[in-house]
């Protein structure tokens, strides 16, 4: 079911359906309709929905394409350090790998905080 | 003058989250995610209040001024976001008034202008020279 994967993106982006929703400019009601008749929305919303969650629309459509968030294309296209701005404090100097996947990690940490946030 | 209430006090009127981190790759990191702000200390860094006073104000100069950057930013922005969050920070919490006041109180080192402020002689050597070299003000002491 479409709600199913529109979800499971939710989940991994680290944001609720409803502001998933909201920012891609739906209305709030439209993921529970969705939820409850099963429904798959339009090509022009599959297109904005495909871009959100950076997926393509063959993978919102059939979860199993090889071009979602797990595969190694789109982790690339899709890496979070790259959705947020930062600034460290201190002396200029270039992260490594290991400090990125800490980066990472704060980012998660901090999406996860918001979605409690959201749901209370 | 900054205290560590105007930090907190920031950071509740403007809905960012302050997370503890350890094993940052910073004393302070601030991440701007949408529209969304939260600033990360890691405490094993940061091994004073002193040091803990200049960090967050510091990141909240990041935060208010929205002098962020991409994590493959050039280091020339970079450091333009550096030099924002620093004059924000000079703007609002170490005056031109402060300075004058603490040069006219007798504190005229650096050493003694950071006893004085109680912050680290890096923030308080990016504010003066904010003052000195970027406005131009003339405090007639001798510094640095």
């Amino acid at each position: 079911m479409f709600f199913d994967v529109f979800q499971s993106l939710c989940e991994k982006k680290g944001v609720s359906c409803k502001r998933a929703a909201e920012d891609i400019g739906l209305s709030n009601s439209i993921t529970t309709k969705w939820k409850k008749t099963g429904a798959t929305p339009s090509g022009e919303t599959l297109g904005k929905i495909a871009s959100y969650f950076n997926v393509t629309i063959d993978y919102l459509l059939d979860p199993k394409s090889s071009f979602g968030p797990n595969s190694k294309v789109d982790t690339q296209s899709a890496d979070i350090l790259n959705e947020v701005d930062l600034a460290f404090y201190g002396d200029y100097k270039e992260l490594d790998e290991d400090d990125k996947e800490t980066v990472r990690d704060m980012v998660r940490v901090m999406r996860e905080r918001r979605l409690r946030k959201q749901e209370k | 003058m900054f205290e560590l209430c105007d930090f907190y006090n920031f950071c509740q009127k403007n809905d960012i989250d302050i997370i503890p981190f350890p094993n940052a790759p910073s004393a302070g990191v601030t991440i701007r995610d949408g529209k969304e702000y939260a600033i990360f200390l890691d405490f094993a860094k940061i091994q004073s209040t002193r040091l803990l006073k200049g960090v967050c104000c510091h990141e909240i100069g990041h935060a208010a001024s929205g002098a962020l950057h991409k994590v493959s930013s050039p280091y020339e922005l970079v450091e333009r976001s550096e030099y924002r969050a620093n004059r924000w920070v000079a703007q609002n919490f170490l005056t031109e008034e402060n300075f004058r006041v603490a040069f006219a109180s007798g504190y005229t080192e650096l050493w003694q202008l950071a006893d004085y402020f109680d912050l680290p002689e890096d923030v308080i050597k990016a504010c003066l020279s904010y003052w000195i070299d970027s406005r131009g003000v003339k405090f007639n002491m001798e510094v640095l």
